[in-house]
């Protein structure tokens, strides 16, 4: 009996020991801000507090981290606690002035001044100027380390001479060469608070606790594990806005919970892509829950690393793109919630930029023709070898590896088709997956045969098709290329000389010359194949709130994305009215 | 006390063991080590970053031998570097977040599994051929056969998206503030319903197998018979004579399963987005974030040792004969 | 406790399979195992006749994804629009190729090493037996993610990493028989006779062992279908190859349980279960034959069938029931 008792209680102990260490709540580092200025400054609107699932937060447990100079930052550190100078309002192709009212040239395109918003207030009061402005860029060149958009302006290789605040309503930005379409990397650049960031010794590894900013939302009032909540900026400087109090970010896990939670109200903004999303989600309370998905920005392309062969034979390119059934692969993809892609690559958002009438550049290679393609092939001197698999020209199969991605739902789901199109051609295809990560890594490098790619997020024809086709951003296998930028490795010396043209002017009649001449070069060369134009994925739950951007009401591509490169989900944040 | 110091050294070994294979695996992988490691994430980072983190992980130039030292000596000091995906939080803190949902579900589970595994597994082998014996035991036997993750959707799909019982995500309801309130522990228990079912579903069939075959052997002993013949009550002999002696093994048994216990709760915390350890794993390798799956496996195989060398502390306690020795 | 039942030394008397191989004989007269016997045996036919049964590339669009079962196509299609009967048919092939492989691997290793161990003993056990119990001790999943997250994923790679989890646990068991087989009078005639060491070993020791080796490879078949699923549904494993855990991962990769598409994922995770289930049973006829009190049991219990009598208690007392 005693020994039964000791062995008792030593189990006891020894789990007492362990619940003890985890029963403790360590999860309450929030309270120090809960009694910051808080409600009493703003006129309480509403109580409303929306539960946001942002796009590319996929994270186990939530860290805490606001730092817009970081590429971990959390939701909405970029574009909702900090703001750009202005947005590029990709949807409805306007320039929207947000903490600059107004822009000007100079006569040579040397030097850009913005005119900074008067009565802007950073959420702890002090009020804003352009010394924040000009603070904000020499930061970011004076410290290495630091993520923002406009570091490709003012880094080292960059194009910005410097930046000076003449007056406290006014910015200069000289310029070492003229290079208009750098003004969209300017005026998307997070401005941060002089008063604050001063005093940061270490802005690479500060994680901004307790954020200063200009934005809708700045308030942390709490923060957990699995959820944590900004509220309203008390001293916003749009009156009345936002007219919710707050917003609250519940972390997600896999897509299956992440839909579940929007089909049961526990998220009411999300980014998330949902596969089969009318029956799967929206059938399950079409009165409340919605989803819209404006395809404005760049296309979802179909890479070959032109590094290798045949792959930098243009004529091979484009018999791969009429390989492909591009209807089907939308139908598999995106459930055919988007349209398929043509031979100039630019989407619905760069309507003013585009040709009028796409037939007339010549070329049909986005159109489904698998026996064209063949005796394009054949024509061209790969003739297919005795077992049926297609030769190089030197004799040797043509056989590839195609990379594809682990978790991206839509690419998985079209992978099979994509192979048995390209098996069409004669062509030898191998998949294999692996991580986003890894994936990544190989891209850039160079690494691949061939691979999907989402877009190139650019505001310009000029950057989008600097990314797609130049020397500019062209690296040699092995070493690095940017984002987005020119991973399969084409260059094409035509469209550096028009590229040109664009960047070294301010006169729109010429850019758009220079446009539709890129156009023509793209489509004459097929460097990459666009396959559709990729979908920005949106859902919303307007039960409690309404003002949501929509089919009927399109004003903005309202994603709410945590790394954010884009300002247009500000729109939406003070669009929101309580029901 | 000279088997516990032993024991002691065994783990101490086994760490150490974790420690170099967690050091030697990404530098096994063909080229630069720092390049298959940063490379995912290097694009996204800057250079001062990935200096920084070079140096938190001790891939410099140094010789191996001195960046395995460095490596060695951060790791006790408590330095596991710095975690990609959460840069910059360190490995540790981003672990420490996650630690107590995995103890909270593993120890429950684990708890209660233990004991009703072990009392079906005795009523079973007493009650030979009854009603109860043949359909209990190969009932768990049946669930237990199925993947752990298998049957967690099944729980996800049926008592949190058809009947919506049960939350199918979280180890709480947003927004309650963590503290000893009754809407908070209650909130917690809810989400734990489901996860620690599926789990001491899956878990259930080692302990009643263990304990029925041990049983069995226990009862052909001679000294129940003679416990028998002396006349002692079922229960007594149940319970004080055969079940006490039965029970030897399970405790042995206890540390070699908790690997395998483990290893269902990774996949269950996946399934429900439950926030412990397993769940940050899987995510880590999801986002190549080296450091952080290093850090996890050393961490995991630490806690591991830990209730490994507890056992075999309360092991002397109970078998007489280690003690002797 | 295990060489009790083990048959007393070579007989070179004719080939009697009843007593060389009296875990076959066992199995076949055990209800249970029979059935586990006949389940695998199904299963492994499905997989290897997978190309006859469901002609076609598996992999192959066949129709518009998530569509429900029909006549055309049996279990419908999954969310990449594949015919899902094909896919469970062939995963057979891959899930079982991995867990019979990885128990092959891990058995060769376990019985090897273990033997080495147990026959030379000293030093070699002392430094053998602290490799066994470090990969015992060291969480084996975790392990397995971080090695999967290394290697490039393939069949082969997933066989060897589930094997260098697997192999400790009977390498143990194998050790600690062949150390009481070294005991044995035979064994110590022949070690005096000069036999060498290989000669012992291979003629004397390994024999005893076959129901030991056969066990363990069971057991480390279940562990390796159970473990490659796992790692496949984390998307760990060659996605290409059509397993059971892959069509598992398609399955939660399409959102398949929010639209109810059961059909997807209940097969795949049933066959899993059903092929654990049955080796688990053969497994049980191994049990009786490393534990005579089970069969001993349950012969028992097979004479009282039908009769009047009943046990009531511990030890084997019976009593008329009134």
């Amino acid at each position: 009996m005693l020994r039964k008792l000791k062995f008792g209680s030593v189990l006891m102990l020894v789990l007492a020991i362990v619940l003890s260490g985890c029963a403790t709540p360590t999860a309450t580092q929030a309270p120090a801000n809960t009694q910051a200025p808080a409600e009493t400054a703003a006129p309480a609107a509403s109580d409303i507090v929306l539960k946001v699932t942002a796009a590319g937060a996929g994270q186990a447990t939530w860290v805490r981290n606001f730092n817009p100079f970081s590429t971990t930052s959390l939701f909405p550190t970029e574009n909702g606690t900090y703001e750009p100078l202005m947005i590029n309002n990709r949807l409805a192709g306007e320039l929207v002035p947000w903490l600059a009212t107004e822009y000007k040239w100079s006569d040579d395109n040397l030097t850009l001044t913005f005119t900074i918003r008067d009565g802007v207030k950073w959420s702890d009061g002090t009020a804003f100027t352009a010394n924040d402005v000009a603070f904000t860029f020499n930061f970011l060149k004076s410290k290495p380390g630091l993520a923002g958009m406009a570091l490709v302006a003012v880094g080292e290789t960059g194009y910005i001479e410097s930046v000076t605040a003449p007056d406290a309503s006014h910015v200069d930005f000289k310029f070492k060469r003229v290079y208009t379409p750098g003004f969209y990397d300017l005026i998307a650049q997070m401005i941060v608070p002089e008063h604050v960031w001063k005093d940061v010794a270490d802005p690479v590894t500060f994680t901004n606790d307790n954020p200063v900013g200009t934005g809708p939302f700045t308030e942390i009032v709490s923060f957990q594990d699995q959820v944590y909540q900004v509220d309203r900026n008390p001293n916003y400087w749009q009156p009345g806005k936002p007219a919710i109090k707050g917003m609250s970010m519940p972390i997600f896990g896999t897509n299956d919970v992440a839909a579940t939670m929007f089909v049961n109200g526990d998220t009411e903004w999300t980014g998330q892509f949902f596969p089969n999303v009318d029956e799967a989600v929206i059938a399950k309370n079409p009165t409340d829950l919605h989803c819209w998905w404006p395809a404005v920005t760049s296309d979802g392309f179909f890479m070959m690393n032109a590094t290798k062969k045949p792959w930098d034979d243009p004529i091979v390119r484009k018999a791969v793109s009429m390989a492909f059934d591009r209807e089907q692969l939308i139908l598999v993809a995106f459930q055919g919630k988007t349209t398929p892609a043509d031979i100039t690559a630019l989407s619905d958002g760069y309507a003013a930029w585009k040709v009028k009438d796409v037939a007339s550049l010549g070329e049909d290679w986005t159109a489904y023709n698998p026996e064209k393609a063949n005796q394009m092939l054949d024509e061209a001197g790969y003739t297919k070898g005795a077992d049926g698999i297609r030769l190089n020209k030197d004799g040797t199969p043509i056989a590839a590896e195609f990379l594809m991605v682990n978790g991206f739902s839509d690419w998985l789901a079209i992978a099979p088709i994509v192979k048995k199109n390209l098996e069409s051609l004669g062509f030898q295809i191998t998949i294999n997956n692996y991580d986003p990560g890894v994936t990544f890594g190989k891209w850039f490098v160079g690494d691949f045969d061939l691979s999907l790619y989402f877009g190139v997020d650019a505001d310009t024809p000029y950057t989008y098709y600097r990314n797609l086709m130049s020397s500019e951003t062209f690296k040699p296998v092995g070493e690095q290329t940017g984002f987005g930028e020119n991973i399969w490795r084409v260059v094409i010396p035509e469209a550096d000389e028009a590229l040109k043209k664009f960047a070294s002017t301010g006169d729109a009649a010429v850019q758009k010359e220079a446009a539709l001449e890129l156009q023509q070069i793209f489509a004459d060369n097929a460097p990459v194949l666009p396959l559709w134009h990729a979908p920005t994925f949106y859902c919303y739950n307007d039960a409690r709130v309404t003002g949501w951007a929509s089919e009927a009401n399109p004003f903005v591509r309202a994603m709410p994305i945590a790394d954010n490169a884009t300002g247009e989900q500000l729109l939406q944040m003070i669009a929101w009215e309580p029901k | 006390m000279k088997f516990i110091l032993r024991r002691l050294g065994f783990y101490l070994i086994a760490f150490w063991a974790a420690l170099t294979l967690d050091f030697i695996l990404p530098r096994l992988l063909p080229g630069d080590p720092a390049a298959a490691i940063l490379g995912p994430i290097g694009s996204r980072m800057t250079q001062v970053q990935i200096a920084a983190l070079r140096q938190a992980l001790g891939l410099t130039e140094a010789p191996l031998f001195q960046q395995y030292l460095t490596f060695v000596t951060h790791v006790f000091q408590g330095d596991l570097g710095v975690s990609y995906s959460a840069f910059p939080a360190p490995v540790t803190q981003v672990i420490g977040t996650s630690l107590r949902w995995t103890l909270l579900l593993g120890i429950t589970s684990l708890l209660i599994s233990f004991t009703l595994g072990h009392l079906i597994g005795i009523l079973g082998a007493w009650r030979r051929g009854s009603a109860f014996d043949v359909v209990m035991p190969p009932l768990f036997n049946f669930i237990g056969a199925f993947p752990a993750f298998f049957l967690a959707l099944g729980a996800v799909y049926f008592f949190g998206m058809q009947l919506k019982w049960f939350p199918i995500a979280h180890a709480a309801k947003d927004h309650l503030p963590p503290g000893w309130t009754v809407e908070y522990i209650g909130s917690v228990l809810h989400h734990l319903a489901l996860p620690l079912t599926v789990s001491v579903l899956v878990n259930l069939q080692v302990w009643i197998q263990t304990m029925r075959n041990n049983m069995v052997s226990v009862l052909a002993e001679d000294y129940i018979t003679m416990a028998e013949a002396k006349g002692l009550t079922q229960n007594r002999i149940m319970f004080g004579y055969a079940a006490r002696n039965a029970f030897l093994p399970s405790i042995t048994g206890f540390g070699i399963f908790l690997g395998s216990i483990l290893s269902g709760q990774v996949l269950i915390e996946q399934v429900f987005a439950y926030p412990g350890l397993g769940y940050l794993l899987t995510k880590a390798v999801g986002a190549r974030d080296y450091p952080l799956m290093g850090g996890l496996f050393l961490g995991i195989t630490a806690g591991v040792l830990l209730v490994n060398f507890l056992v075999d502390i309360v092991y002397t306690w109970v078998d007489p004969r280690v003690r002797a020795e | 406790m295990a060489e009790q039942t083990l048959s007393p030394g070579p007989s070179r008397a004719g080939f009697d399979w009843k007593r060389r191989f009296p875990w076959a004989h066992i199995i076949l007269r055990h209800p249970q195992a029979r059935i586990g016997l006949v389940i695998v045996l199904l299963l492994a036919a499905m997989g290897v006749f997978a190309p006859l049964l469901v002609p076609g590339d598996p992999n192959d669009f066949v129709a518009i994804p998530n569509r429900a079962p029909s006549a055309e196509y049996p279990l419908g299609t999954d969310p990449l629009g594949r015919n899902e009967l094909a896919l469970v048919v062939w995963g057979a092939r891959e899930s079982l190729a991995i867990g019979f492989g990885t128990a092959a691997v891990a058995i060769l290793v376990a019985t090897v090493v273990g033997m080495i161990a147990g026959y030379f003993g000293g030093l070699l056990d002392d430094v053998l037996v602290l490799i066994m119990n470090l990969f015992l001790v060291i969480p084996g999943l975790p392990l397995l993610i971080l090695l999967a997250a290394y290697l490039r994923p393939s069949t082969a790679t997933v066989i060897l990493a589930l094997a260098l989890t697997g192999w400790a646990f009977h390498a143990r068991i194998i050790r600690a028989v062949t150390l009481s087989l070294r005991e044995k009078d035979y064994v110590a005639a022949a070690i005096v006779a000069g036999e060498g060491n290989l000669h012992i070993i291979f003629r004397q020791i390994l024999p005893n062992m076959i129901n030991l080796i056969v066990g363990g490879f069971i057991g480390t078949s279940i562990y390796g279908i159970a473990a490659s699923t796992a790692l496949a549904f984390l998307g760990l494993t060659d996605m290409e190859a059509v397993s059971w855990g892959t069509n598992l991962f398609y399955a939660q990769n399409g959102n398949s349980l929010l639209l109810g598409a059961w059909w997807v994922f209940v097969p795949s995770g049933l066959l899993v279960a059903l092929s654990a289930l049955g080796l688990a049973w053969i497994n049980y006829g191994m049990d009786e034959i490393t534990n005579p009190r089970l069969r001993a049991e349950r012969e028992l219990r097979n004479a009282l069938r039908g009769t009047k009598l009943q046990r009531v208690r511990a030890t084997p007392v019976m009593r008329r029931e009134h």
